[in-house]
Formats: structure tokens, sequence, C-alpha cells
């Protein structure tokens, strides 16, 4: 595939009062720009300097400088969009908003709840980037013209990238309460790559340079050990919208089988951990010390406890204070944010996340590991510590940080100032 | 929660640790013609695959072609949290309805939930959360709503706590011990959403909000009680539905469906 690049790309003007300008591969955004016309001036200035296609980044961080020596007040909402080596640089300041189409989905940025701009490298390839005053989409690109370059009235502009396999159709509006599921951008059917999930891209991550006196966000990377209370946390403005559409190749299942039928076979039956115990009198596999069968509830009693091997079945809930529960049949850690730990994004534990407005609980506070038939609790050195208290006792016993405990049945947990309880399928 | 995507929140209709949803207006990029939208943003550890589970399972959703299911107008993913809109029904819910129902406008509501849930099952899909928050009340007929998502973007999280902690009444005790959401979880469901609806009363009793490990005992280990006040026509409905063992359930959703329907029709 060719790759065009900004400079190359058509851009099609909406119509309105504010103006929109292309220079080279530059092109600004202003849908109103009496909201501050000195500021409108400096900033067609910037864009006319540095217009030569290998210039985009120094655009933006131009006008990140504009921005930052500037009342905000003494400037409009603008976009400005700059052609880079791997893509678009873009930016946004105040309330303006920008598609930018893939095949498969896409992704929104507002400047509306930024403090001060948005900035972002869209990647090639796209398919549209559309920038305006409200969220649009290229749908609504028959009838508008092309800008090659100049300074035109207008009140947003829709860029089509090299992404795209066809125009879209007009979209049409449902009349009826029950419109089709949103389809945003179809591709050629099964050329559809998998809808692709990612963490929506920080704020202002491009020029940390610039954005480094704005931004707060960096206190993230610090370890948990300080006091939560510091934390701050800075909403980003990104966000993406998926492509509801089926894939036909994954989406297709059978009818689920019905229960005197065969059931299908289990996802994870072969990452089930491989453990003694007993069977009862009907096959259900038990821990070795129990009185009743946990599956069926009859009486273990007479059977010879015979220890054979089997896959670990749940070994109970842990019931968060507020009435969740965790299927206790893997390890998990415990925290805020428990997805930074290292267990848990290299897929050896699963997360437990506590929304704690309190920040009473530490990003990674605690983990729970399951031994044998054994629940184990670990404190991972949180700021307000793990401590246990055992069924019939009034007594609350700190954990030392790193040192694994193992909690019977009916332990309380206490994490900061949330409570868990490890509740137990099986009577012992 | 201060704003999701691009929605214009009007109101909470309901939280928990899970997540929260919301009473929204839709923004000008969906193009649908309708007042407001049901918002709803989970808080995830998101991970890509936990992400990509949850939107496979929206994506059947939303293609499954039944007159008793909500549309589902969006999905995605804004920071942290996973949100996706449907339709709203100013008819409300058997959990909170517009109107005062009558004991036939529950039984007809819950027999369309059980057509949609039986769609859901032959597409390949379990629904994993029919409570009568869920079931919503349309001029066009029942709309069963929503779908959970929990287990999905976050694996092992079995009980949400969303809406209330006693909404626990309606899962199936088999599933809350680690068991598989299946047809027969959704059918366990279904019937002691009926119950609740028609007689405003849970079939453990009253579950008490403020201690969830003693609700989760009761559930866990307390047999259901059907209310004598029902009919005994619907009281056997409800009570095939709640039998411990799968295999005495009704076979299929759409099984309940019919038995409802023709309670109503006598
Ligand atoms: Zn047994």
């Amino acid at each position: 595939m060719v790759k065009l690049g900004l400079i190359q790309c058509p851009a099609r003007v909406k119509p309105g009062d504010g103006i929109v300008a292309r220079y080279g591969g530059t092109i600004l955004v202003v849908p109103d720009p009496l909201a501050g016309r000195r500021g409108v001036e400096v900033l067609l200035g910037v864009l006319r300097e540095h217009s030569s296609p290998d210039d985009g980044r120094e655009l933006v961080l131009e006008m990140a400088g504009v921005l930052v020596g500037t009342k905000t007040r003494d400037l409009p909402a603008f976009c400005a969009l700059a052609h880079t080596d791997g893509g678009v640089a873009i930016l946004i300041h105040g309330d303006l908003q920008a598609t930018v189409a893939r095949t498969g989905e896409a992704e929104h940025l507002s400047g509306r709840r930024a403090a001060t701009w948005v900035d972002q490298l869209i990647e090639d390839p796209f398919v549209s980037i559309t920038v305006g005053p409200t969220l649009g989409d290229e749908s609504e690109l028959e009838g508008l013209c092309d800008l090659e370059t100049g300074v035109v009235r207008g009140s947003g502009v829709v860029v089509i990238g090299d992404a795209r396999i066809e125009l879209p159709k007009a979209r049409k509006t449902s009349e009826s309460n029950a419109p089709e599921p949103a389809d945003v951008h179809h591709g050629e059917p099964g050329e559809r790559p998998e809808v692709k999930v990612q963490a929506a891209s920080r704020t202002r991550s491009a020029h940390p340079e610039t954005a480094s006196i704005w931004n707060q966000q960096s206190s993230e990377n610090t370890p948990a050990a300080r006091p939560d209370a510091e934390d701050i946390d800075v909403k980003p403005s990104v966000f993406k919208s998926f492509d509801l559409a089926p894939d036909p190749f994954a989406d297709r299942r059978p009818p689920l089988p019905l229960a005197n039928e065969v059931p299908r076979p289990d996802d994870d039956a072969d990452s089930r951990v491989i453990v003694r115990g007993i069977k009862c009198a009907n096959g259900h596999f038990n821990p070795p010390d129990v009185k009743f069968c946990a599956a069926c509830g009859i009486a273990m009693v007479q059977l010879s406890h015979d220890l054979v091997d089997g896959p670990r079945v749940p070994l109970g809930l842990l019931i968060l204070d507020d009435g969740s529960a965790f299927q206790l049949d893997d390890d998990y850690v415990v925290g805020r944010e428990p997805e930074r730990d290292h267990k848990v994004y290299e897929g050896h534990a699963r997360p437990l996340k506590i929304v704690d407005a309190d920040r009473s609980v530490s990003r990674v506070h605690a983990e729970v590991v399951l031994t044998g038939w054994d629940v184990q609790l670990i404190d991972r050195g949180s700021a307000n510590g793990t401590s246990i208290c055992t069924p019939g006792s009034r007594n609350w016993t700190s954990l030392q940080a790193n040192m694994p405990t193992v909690i019977i049945p009916g332990t309380e947990v206490r994490v900061g100032r949330r409570t868990l309880v490890y509740d137990a399928h099986f009577r012992r | 929660m201060d704003g999701i995507a691009d929605y214009e929140l009007v109101r909470s209709l309901g939280s928990g640790n899970y997540g929260e949803f919301f009473l929204a207006t839709p923004p000008p990029r969906l193009h649908i013609d309708v007042d407001y939208v049901v918002v709803k943003v989970l808080v995830t550890a998101g991970s890509d695959s936990a992400f990509n589970r949850a939107m496979r399972e929206l994506r059947i959703f939303a293609q499954v072609n039944s007159p008793n299911l909500v549309t589902l107008y969006d999905a995605g993913q804004d920071g942290d949290s996973f949100f996706y809109a449907m339709e709203y029904c100013s008819g409300g819910s058997l959990a909170h309805p517009t109107n005062p129902t009558s004991t036939d406008l529950a039984i007809s509501t819950t027999a369309g939930a059980a057509r949609a849930a039986h769609d859901l099952h032959e597409a390949g899909i379990a629904h994993r959360d029919i409570t009568p928050a869920n079931v919503l009340i349309a001029d066009s007929g029942a709309k069963l709503a929503d779908l959970g998502l929990a287990q999905f973007l976050s694996p092992g999280y079995t009980v949400t706590g969303m809406g209330s902690v006693g909404s626990v009444e309606f899962m199936d005790p088999l599933v809350i011990k680690g068991g598989r959401a299946d047809r027969a979880s959704d059918i366990w469901s279904l019937g002691a959403t009926l119950h609740r609806a028609i007689t405003g009363r849970g079939i453990y009793g009253e579950l008490p909000d403020a201690d969830p490990v003693f609700c989760m005992r009761r559930v866990l280990t307390g047999e259901p009680s059907i209310d004598p006040s029902l009919t005994p026509e619907v009281a056997l409905v409800i009570r095939d539905c709640l039998a411990r063992s799968p295999v005495d359930r009704p076979l299929t959703a759409a099984v309940v469906a019919t038995r409802l329907d023709a309670i109503t029709s006598l």
C-alpha cells in the first residue's frame, strides 16, 4: 500500500462559521474563532511556519507552547493535525471532539474534560479522522468540499485516510424505537481483524517534555508503598467504541446443551490443579477431611476414605463487604489496582479489584494463594496492613508483610478499611 | 463517576463494587432516535483478553434476533472502564414497575423474558443475570435487559453485589459454588424472579443487605420456600424451575414460557 500521509489525504470541510486552514502537512480547525481572534492569528502563524511534511511533532510542540504561554480564555477551542512519519499528530484544546475510525473500531478523543489539552499520535493506517464541536463521523461526507490549501469557513473537517476500503454508505437514522445495533465501520467481510482492544492512550502522551509540568499522571508509576492518599486520578479524555457487528468466524456458537445432554467440555479443565482427595458415593471429588459431600450433601463417613488424585474443585468464596464474591478456584492479587501486579499481567493470578474511594486499600495490597485444599493469605507490604480474625475469636491479628498465613473457613480478613470473609463450600 | 465516553448522564440507576448503571441521553454519533438509553459502566482490572471476551458475548447478544431482548446500541472502553448502552423502557422493570403490576402481567412479562433467554441459549450464550431489575416492561411486551459480564471481565467474579446484596437470591446456588452458567441456571433465575415479582417476597425470605455473609450462607444452605399465597399452577412452575438438580428443571426456557402462557390464558 502506498502511504499517503496527511499531506496527501483528502480533507473535506464541514460547513459552519468557524475556520478550517490547511498548509502542507498541517490542518487547523477553529469552530468559534470569535472566542479569541488574537489567538487564532498566532495559531495560523504557527501553522504556516510548520507546514513542511516532516515537521508534525514540531508543530504540536509549538502549539503546546502557545497554550502554555497564553491565558486559556484568550484562545478559542481548536484542533491541530500534523503529518508525522508513522501517522498524524493531533492536539485538541477545549470543547472539541475527534473520531478516529479504523477498520472495526472507532476511537474518540475529546478536549472537553482535559484541563489543558489532549494530544496523541494517530498511527497509520486509519480510515478517517473527523474533527468538530460534536462527535461526528464520515456519514455526512456527501456534498462536502475538499480543501487543498488555504483558509476557508467551516466548523470541522473529515480527513480520509489510507485504510479506507470504500466510502461508507450514508447512514440512515432509525425511525423505530428498535434500531439496528450500531454499525460502526464495516470492512470487507472476512478481512476484519479481531477487534483490537488496548488500554486507551493517555492524554498528552506524545510529548512528555512540554506536558510534564501539567502531567500529574507520572505519579502512577511509583510503587504502592507510599501513602495512597497522595494518588491523583486523572481521567483520560479518550474512549473507544467497538463494532457490534458479528464476526462470522469467531462469534458463531452451537446452542447450549440441555441439562440431560452431555455437557460441553470444560474450557479450563486442563488448567485445574490436581490434588489428593476422596470421592462420595456419587463420584463427587472432595477434600479428604469433609463429613459431607459438597456437591450432593451425602455423608462421607461410611466410605473407606481412599485417597485419589483429582482436579481441585472450588474451595469456597471470598465475600467482600459489599456483597460481591470471588470463587476460590485460583490465586488472586487483592488491591485497588491489582492489574498492576506482575502475577496478574503475566496471568499467574487473577485480579481481585476493590473499588475503594477512601483509598485505604493499596493498589497491590494482599495475595491469596491456594495450596492443596488450603487458602493462604499474604500481605504485600500494604500501607494500611492486612489483619485476620478467626471464627469465634474477637481478636484481630496483623499479618507480617510477605509472610504466608493459612486461613481457615470463616476467617475475616481486613484490607485497609474493607473486609473479606473466606466462606468454604465444604463442611469439615 | 464523572461521566462516561460522550454520554450525557441523567441519573444513576444503581451501583456496586462492580460498576454503575445510568440513565443517559445518547450521543449524536449513534444516530438513534430515542430520548434515553441505559448505560452500564463496569470497572475492570481490564486486560485485553478480558475486554475481548466481554465484547464477544455482547456481539453475540447484539446479533440475537428476539422481540423480547433489549437493543444494544453501543459498547466501548473509556480508560479502565468497559461500557455499553442499551434500550431504555419507560415501563420500568419487575423490580421497579412504573405502574403497579397485576399477577397476570408479572406472569406474562416473565414468560417474555423466558423466551428471550431461550433465544440467547439457542445462540450459545447464557444470560447469567436474570433478576426482576433486568426484566423490563415495554408497551410491546417484556424485554430482557443486560447480560452478566462480570465473569468475562474478571474471571472468578461470581457474585457482583450489583443492585443489592440480597439480589444473590436470584442466582442458582450451583453457579455460586463454581458451576457453569447454562440453560438450567437461567431457568432457576426465572423462577426466583417470578416468585419475587408476584409475591413481593424472596424465596429465602428477606435477606439482610447489611450482612452479605449471612445472605450467602442462607442461599447456599437453605431450601427455597414457595409462598403459600401463590396459585397451585404458578407454584408448580416456580418449584420446577428451582429444583436442586438441573435435570429436574424444565429443560428449556421456552418450556417455562409455554407453561406460563398457559396459566394466563386460562
Ligand atoms: Zn456427592
